[in-house]
């Protein structure tokens, strides 16, 4: 056991990857992503008018609801399945700085979106820029999983940006539009799910339940 | 050398207080995986640890089963951090070969 410098970045690095390996984050937030892109895809089944907001307005607060609920589920998968198996680590607490952070950013994003959508219906050159949007969409979540493969040196997030980037420029050369910002998220999703499946197994296979002795 | 921490810098100790640096609290099925100690091993480096006052030790039980959780307490992260930064002190002087 030799430890320098260059290992003790990379135990910061394990201790992260240990909050995914046992793949219960992938499959959360491939289900959804998932449930995002499909909901989208329902909502423009429903013919335009203001019904139409109203269901895409709706989905998005369920979906806040469910991704609540699905934090409380993970952490109760994760005492059921991870802490038996591969111990127990508890994460320090965001800082208050970086909650309000995020807070910021979730208000922005939200107020900013209904913005969009009204630019885009009104200036017809905006809607010029409407067939680059499934590709910009899978660009920003390839970019984003890019970087978590930076902080984590995880290939699982290649692996998901590999498919938001192949799904953008699939629905770019389709011109699917709005559809296929939808399904760039729903293939993202479906990707999670699969790899956060692969490694769920794997993880499953490799720690067995230890005998019940001291944790 | 003199400015290295020798409880911090033997090995074994320094793997255990530096994963314990990156969470809240771990317990001990989790540092024993991490660390590939045995679990004798891995007591005898806690039990030093805890004595200099760089680890916290919380034994419960969770239904009949001992639970043990380790924290690093705020003097062994500025033991630790300290310590990095005479390790990169250290290093930077030294010549490569």
């Amino acid at each position: 056991m030799d430890l320098d410098a260059a290992s003790l970045k990379d135990i910061d690095r394990r201790t992260l990857r240990y909050h995914t390996a046992d793949g219960l984050y992938q499959l959360m937030g491939g289900a959804l992503f998932t449930f995002l892109g499909a909901q989208g895809l329902i909502v423009l089944t429903v013919p335009e008018g203001p019904l139409r907001w109203i269901y895409f307005i709706l989905g998005q607060c369920v979906l806040m609801l469910v991704a609540l609920a699905a934090l409380r589920v993970v952490q109760r998968l994760k005492a059921r399945i991870t802490y038996p198996r591969a111990g127990y680590a508890g994460i320090d607490p965001p800082s208050k700085a970086r909650i309000t952070a995020a807070l910021l950013v979730g208000l922005f994003w939200s107020a900013a979106t209904p913005w969009q959508l009204v630019l885009l219906l009104r200036k017809p050159s905006y809607a010029q820029l409407m067939p680059l949007a499934p590709l910009m969409v899978g660009v920003f979540w390839a970019v984003v999983t890019v970087a978590a493969w930076v902080r984590e040196r995880d290939p699982h997030w290649l692996g998901v940006a590999a498919v938001a980037l192949a799904s953008g420029l699939w629905a770019y050369h389709l011109k699917a539009v709005p559809s296929g910002m939808f399904w760039v998220l729903v293939s993202m999703g479906v990707a999670s799910l699969v790899l956060g499946t692969v490694r769920l197994r794997r993880f499953l296979r490799e720690n067995p339940k230890p005998a019940e002795t001291e944790a | 050398m003199t400015d290295l921490d020798r409880l911090i810098h033997e090995p074994a100790r320094l793997l255990i207080v530096a994963l314990l640096n990156g969470v809240k609290e771990a317990d001990f099925l989790y540092l024993q995986k991490q660390t590939g100690l045995t679990k004798g091993n891995l007591s005898s480096h806690i039990a030093k640890l805890e004595e200099a006052g760089y680890v916290e030790v919380e034994k419960s039980f969770k239904g009949k089963i001992p639970l043990t959780v380790l924290r690093l307490t705020q003097i062994g992260r500025d033991a630790f951090a300290f310590y990095k930064e005479s390790l990169g002190k250290l290093l930077s002087v030294t010549p490569t070969m």
